[in-house]
């Protein structure tokens, strides 16, 4: 019996052995894929929350940029709508430049903002009109005023929630779209609604997309999911700013090494075909 | 006498191109520094030019540059 395990267990390591030898990698390659998926879509019964359907973005993909007319109405529906809780401080108004916006529209958007600037000779400050290295204004002055003013809840800054939350673009999607009539049998609440892809159900944020919310300036119409499609596109830029000029330099740099790798490996098996032809006699 | 047969390989007359070749840029060391450096200029340019004319072929009309006329259009 135990004769046989042993027997068996070496019969395995030898095939491993063997599989490794003739560079065989299809085992190694199933298990860490196994092992990888088990690890990163965990979903577990304690979390309380729906899992946010995975939705078809455009910037997604190794080859993928934004869609920059997406990011432009999606700062539209940010500047229109959840600019009134919510701040994007890690944004300057020189970063959009360029990116869905020309030079002059955001000259023009930051000289509409009074900022608090100082303090001057005489040690006061001051204010002033925006200027494009101004960063976006926060609608709240500190935590507290934002809580009092939303019933105890903090709208957090929006500027890298798609990289803070669990599921990206795709959790912020669910969370706008998917607010729920309050189920049977469960009590309505006053200053929450209910909403199955926010932790607990509970959420403090008011519904904040209906349909014509927003007016675009391209013409798109301005559906509750169009404004959530196009907002999530904003804040995954965001998030990451740098992403598609990152992605460039991924096409570039593993194509370049790929074709490097090919000749390394050339360059091996020459050097090494004296060594692997030398025939050893042992007496 | 036979020669072995890698001897023969070498024996055959080089081929006039390789010779070209050689002589122009491998022979001396400035022609051969010279090559390096003019080739790496060459093909870096090039590659960054083709490796971002295909970014902008997976992309088009998902960019910034181009679409900005469509609203400067607009606002005329
Ligand atoms: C009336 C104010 C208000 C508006 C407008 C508003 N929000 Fe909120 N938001 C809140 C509050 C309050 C919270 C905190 C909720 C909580 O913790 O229960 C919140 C939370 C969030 C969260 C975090 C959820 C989490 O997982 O912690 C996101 C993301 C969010 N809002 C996105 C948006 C977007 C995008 C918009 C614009 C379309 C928007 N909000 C408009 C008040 C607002």
């Amino acid at each position: 019996m135990i004769r046989a395990r042993v027997a068996a267990a070496r019969g395995a390591a030898l095939r491993l052995a063997r599989a490794a030898q003739q560079g065989k990698t299809g085992p190694v390659v199933v298990a860490g894929t196994v092992v990888g998926v088990a690890t990163f879509s965990s979903v577990y019964a304690s979390d309380n929350v729906l899992a946010p359907p995975k939705q078809p973005w455009d910037h997604t993909g190794y080859t993928q940029a934004y869609d920059a007319a997406s990011v432009r109405r999606g700062h539209m529906v940010y500047a229109q709508v959840c600019a009134s809780c919510h701040g994007l401080a890690r944004i300057a108004y020189r970063n959009m430049i360029g990116v869905c916006y020309t030079e002059e529209e955001v000259k023009a958007m930051a000289e509409d903002t009074d900022v608090i600037d100082g303090p001057n000779d005489e040690g006061e400050m001051f204010e002033r009109p925006g200027k494009l290295s101004d960063y976006l204004p926060s609608p709240y002055p500190n935590e507290e005023a934002a809580r009092f003013a939303n019933n105890g809840a903090y709208p957090p800054d929006l500027s890298l929630i798609v990289k803070a939350r669990p599921h990206g673009v795709d959790y912020i999607f669910a969370l706008l779209t998917g607010y729920k009539d309050v189920p049977a049998g469960i009590a309505p609440r006053d200053t929450q609604y209910y909403n199955p892809y926010f932790p607990g159900g509970w959420i403090g944020m008011p519904p904040p997309l209906a349909d014509g919310g927003v007016d675009y300036d391209d013409g798109t119409e301005a559906t509750a999911s169009q404004m959530a499609k196009d907002v999530c596109t904003f804040l995954a830029w965001t998030s990451e700013p740098e992403a598609d000029e990152r992605k460039l330099m991924g096409i570039k740099w593993m194509t370049l090494l790929t074709v490097m790798f090919g000749f390394t490996w050339y360059y091996k098996r020459v050097k090494w075909s004296v060594i692997k032809n030398r025939r050893l006699e042992l007496y | 006498m036979v020669q072995p047969a890698w001897v023969q390989g070498r024996l055959k007359p080089e081929p006039p191109f390789s010779r070209f070749i050689y002589n122009t840029f491998f022979k001396h060391a400035s022609t051969y520094m010279a090559t390096v450096i003019s080739v790496a200029f060459v093909a870096g340019v090039t590659y960054d030019y083709a490796m971002t004319a295909f970014w902008e072929s997976c992309n088009r009309g998902k960019l910034w540059k181009h679409i900005k006329d469509k609203y400067k259009a607009e606002e005329e």
